[in-house]
């Protein structure tokens, strides 16, 4: 196998992890959603925790797509 | 990816702008501006907080007030509820007085005249015996041609209507 | 990728340092324009019964201090300044990159905030702050930072190191974050009109079939601007929650 088309095969195999990602973002509103169905009031004080946690979860997403941008262009 | 290839020829230039332009906005513009901002908003809820204050007194004030006049109203209507009982009670004392002695007054004109009335009922049954005895006389002096004398016919009635 | 490349404007070498004028400088210069524009604008006379503007300035005064009063307590009013600048700085400069200036000939958006050496500087500027302030109110004695409480004895030599790394590691996260948020974003961005060029290149039927990808970069640049404004925000929540623990030490 060509080293290029190993680059491209791992770019895309690294953007898996986007979507991993994606599950995680998803878990972290759905979690906060629930809580905050059955508990509206205690809600808004817990938004900045909301945000700590979506940002936690993206930033492995991120990651995933720095290590496919790399690949492909670095 | 350019932001790797040019952080070699490019971090100097960046940093230095970078630092320059955060300064700028960090002491010319949040360390100059934001106390004045933070004053307008704190002045503005000092504010909010006196008002609300001042209107609660001013409320309580009122409250008061109206329960001292309250006081007043209860008790000056009780004076006149009082007032009005015993004007009444003296009205109708003085309506009963008069109307006992009207009815006194009444009674005795009632009684002197059911007494004339009596009088005059015993006056006029003597007058008809009388008549009744001229009445017999006459008959008799037609019938027989018989004179009586009046004390003959007044025993005579008098025998019939006993 | 040309969206990300620094052009020189004016050459200034000083000490045999490159401090030339780009176009990343002149980005940063108009967000620090149009913030001063903001607040002077929105200070200019303040009234007791505030105008709209006012209210606009007021408003992420409250938000950067109720942010920090939430987090950080009482103690947090020191710190408006340093979140303001910060939240002011990333999110001006988030949504100055996403203006479509490129319809002007040879002119072309440039998001300062999708280059790792700016968002470096930011999240080092943050990290320093919560060390010096640590270091300053609790001396040595903020290194307890890294000893939580009510953990046996013998598990402190795993925990302290994790602790250590945990810490460690938040100026790159912070710096990393943001940096590859606005570059995968600009990234999408570019893909998808991408997607519409070649559209519309194709001819026929297929040009009009570009008006489906032009739907969906208007859709994605609403979202785009959503992740703007959520990550300044969660580089100030951040900061602050930092410093909440240089300033109150768990």
């Amino acid at each position: 196998m060509e080293a290029e088309a190993a680059k491209l095969l791992g770019a895309g195999f690294a953007a898996i992890g986007a979507g991993l990602a994606a599950l995680g973002v998803g878990n972290v509103f759905a979690a906060f959603l629930s809580g905050a169905l059955r508990n509206p009031s205690a809600a808004d004080s817990q938004f900045p925790r909301l945000m700590i946690g979506f940002a936690a979860a993206e930033l492995l997403g991120l990651l995933a797509f720095v290590i496919a941008i790399l690949l492909v262009v670095g | 990816m350019p932001q790797l290839e040019q952080l070699a020829s490019t971090y100097a230039s960046q940093l230095f702008w970078l630092l320059i332009t955060f300064g700028i906005l960090y002491f010319g513009i949040a360390r100059a501006m934001l106390p004045k901002v933070g004053k307008v908003v704190e002045g503005r809820q000092a504010k909010i907080a006196a008002d609300i204050a001042s209107a609660e007194a001013a409320t309580r004030v009122a409250r008061e007030a109206e329960d001292v006049s309250g006081e007043g109203l209860r008790k000056a209507r009780a004076e006149a509820f009082g007032l009005t009982a015993a004007a009444k009670a003296t009205a109708a004392a003085d309506v009963a007085a008069q109307l006992k002695v009207v009815d006194d007054q009444l009674a005795a004109q009632a009684a002197e005249a059911e007494a004339r009335l009596a009088a005059a009922k015993a006056a006029s049954l003597t007058e008809l015996d009388g008549i009744a005895a001229e009445t017999a006389a006459a008959i008799v002096e037609k019938l027989t041609g018989l004179a009586t004398s009046p004390a003959e016919s007044a025993a005579a009635v008098a025998a019939v209507k006993a | 990728m040309a969206q990300f490349e620094i052009h020189t404007i004016a050459d200034i070498t000083v000490g045999g340092y490159d401090l030339s004028f780009t176009n990343s400088t002149l980005f940063m210069l108009v967000t620090l324009a149009a913030i001063w524009v903001f607040m002077v604008g929105g200070m200019r006379n303040p009234t007791l019964v505030p105008g709209r503007w006012q209210v606009a300035v007021e408003s992420v005064y409250t938000f950067v201090a109720g942010m920090l009063s939430q987090t950080v307590g009482a103690e947090g009013k020191r710190f408006i300044p340093l979140i303001f600048s910060l939240f002011m700085f990333i999110i001006t400069a988030n949504m100055l990159g996403l203006l479509p200036v490129g319809f002007i000939p040879g002119a072309h958006a440039f998001t300062v905030t999708s280059h790792l050496s700016v968002t470096a500087v930011l999240a080092i500027i943050s990290f320093g702050t919560v060390l010096a302030v640590g270091f300053a109110r609790h001396g040595l004695h903020f290194l307890a930072l890294f000893v939580p409480h009510g953990v046996p004895w013998w598990m402190m030599p795993l925990i302290v190191p994790v602790e250590f790394v945990s810490f460690m590691i938040r100026p790159f996260s912070l710096a990393l974050r943001l940096f590859v948020a606005m570059t995968a974003g600009h990234i999408l961005l570019k893909v998808l009109a991408g997607f519409i060029v070649s559209m519309g290149n194709a001819g026929g039927v297929l040009a009009l079939g570009g008006v489906l990808p032009l739907a969906l970069l208007v859709g994605i640049s609403a979202l785009e601007m959503l992740v703007c404004a959520i990550q300044a925000y969660v580089f100030a929540i951040l900061t602050s929650v930092y410093l909440n623990d240089a300033v109150n030490l768990h």
